[in-house]
């Protein structure tokens, strides 16, 4: 009744005015709260943001790098190849050489015997007359 | 007509004295190897091929008939090769005795299903026959054996199997090994016949050097695809001064040259022999019963340069 009356006049009850107040604090320091966690997240966010914008910039990196090296990698492939091949050829050669180095041998050995057949069956200058030969003549 | 003997030695010499009493310890050799064989009941036959005789002396065949106990004299058959051979083949004025195409004349001619090619004194282990005797070599390989070498001094007169298997007698040595089996080949290769001629024996192309033909033989057989292996046993060596192992220390080069000729490059390079290796296409008289004659003629000698018969293992054989 006395509410009603006090009502009329805009007027609450003690009573009911310090609940309210009471209820009001309660929402200011909920609402303090949640800004302040709102704020902790929106700087999280940042954080995460920066975050993945580094590791975006990583990401790119690491992907040219990737292809960097599939760049230098096709390259060593290239070049092991080259390698292999030169390797296969200095061996084909070195073989080729010790065949070639061997029948100079047997050509030498050749020359040598001709040559020493053809020494027994000329006659040596000093079974020739000196009177006969060109320099003897020449005088 | 008598079935084939099993085992053909074959062996190379004349009367020049090489190494001090070489006719004596060839004769002993032969006996004493002779001896074992018979024991094991190995049917075999001896191809002495006298290379290059010295003239003035009388032939190391005839000699060794002499010698040999009568038993053995229908075992032995000797090749006197006429000394003009000796004289066009050659390529190295120095060496005077071209040991592997005297080889090659024997295995050529040989009539054994297995031929061994050797040297006069090289003597064979007890284990070496009963590994001969046992039957179970195959054809299509090549055999080589450890050589083993007694000591110097050792008394050649009494050979007999305690002292040949006695440690204290014998000079330590590298045992052979794979693929090869190399080291002193040219003292024990042992093959079938059919594939000593397919792979138209020693090295006959480079005439230059008696050193690492055996070596060289190996290498061809090989690339041929006839597979090496060691026969197990060993063989004995009795040194002499002229021995490559003794020899090569004390020999001047003018004197090795003449007795080896020089290195060459016989693991890497082969050969492929014409079809008239080892004085095929010779003409052949018979002198006596197991004395045979090889009488010069030009149609059996190779061209004194023939050089697409020099190639590289992996290349692919004349035919």
């Amino acid at each position: 009744m006395l509410s009603r009356l006090l009502g009329l006049f805009g007027l609450a009850p003690l009573k009911r005015l310090r609940d309210a107040t009471a209820r009001a604090d309660e929402l200011k320091a909920q609402t303090t709260g949640l800004t302040a966690r709102l704020e902790t997240t929106r700087q999280e966010t940042d954080r995460w943001k920066r975050k993945n914008q580094d590791i975006e910039t990583r990401l790119a990196a690491a992907a040219k790098e990737i292809e960097r090296w599939k760049h230098k990698h096709t390259g060593y492939l290239a070049k092991l190849s080259q390698l292999e091949r030169a390797e296969k050829l200095t061996k084909l050669s070195r073989e080729h050489l010790l065949s070639l180095e061997t029948k100079l041998d047997v050509i030498e050995g050749a020359i040598t015997v001709l040559d020493r057949r053809t020494r027994d069956r000329t006659p040596t200058p000093d079974s020739i007359d000196p009177e006969q030969t060109t320099d003897s003549r020449r005088e | 007509m008598s079935d084939p003997p099993a085992l053909a030695i074959v062996v190379t010499g004349r009367n020049d004295d090489y190494g001090g009493q070489f006719a004596t310890r060839f004769f002993r050799t032969l006996t004493f190897n002779l001896e074992q064989l018979a024991e094991k009941h190995v049917t075999t036959e001896v191809c002495l091929v006298e290379w290059n005789p010295v003239p003035d002396r009388p032939l190391l065949s005839e000699q060794l008939h002499a010698f040999l106990p009568e038993d053995y004299h229908e075992r032995v058959t000797c090749y006197v090769v006429d000394s003009r051979y000796q004289e066009v083949l050659s390529l190295n004025p120095k060496l005077d005795f071209l040991e592997y195409i005297a080889k090659n004349v024997g295995i050529r001619r040989s009539n054994a299903r297995l031929v061994l090619a050797t040297n006069t004194d090289i003597l064979f282990s007890s284990a070496l026959v009963d590994k001969i005797s046992s039957g179970g070599l195959v054809d299509g390989r090549v055999y080589r054996a450890n050589r083993i070498d007694l000591k110097l001094g050792i008394d050649e007169s009494r050979i007999h199997n305690e002292l040949l298997d006695n440690p204290n007698n014998h000079v330590p040595r590298s045992p052979i090994k794979p693929p090869l089996y190399a080291g002193a080949a040219g003292d024990f290769i042992l093959l079938d016949r059919e594939t000593f001629a397919r792979l138209r024996g020693f090295n006959e192309i480079y005439r230059l050097a008696r050193f690492g033909i055996d070596h060289n033989f190996l290498v061809k057989a090989r690339s041929c695809g006839v597979s090496i292996d060691d026969i197990g046993p060993p063989v004995y060596h009795i040194s002499h001064t002229t021995s490559y192992q003794v020899a090569k220390h004390v020999a001047t080069p003018d004197e090795a040259a003449k007795l080896w000729g020089s290195k060459w490059h016989n693991h890497e390079v082969i050969y492929d022999n014409p079809a008239g290796w080892g004085l095929g296409h010779a003409p052949v008289i018979q002198k006596d019963i197991r004395l045979w004659k090889i009488e010069f003629a030009w149609t059996a000698v190779a061209p004194l340069v023939d050089l697409r018969r020099i190639v590289l293992p992996s290349a692919p054989n004349l035919t």
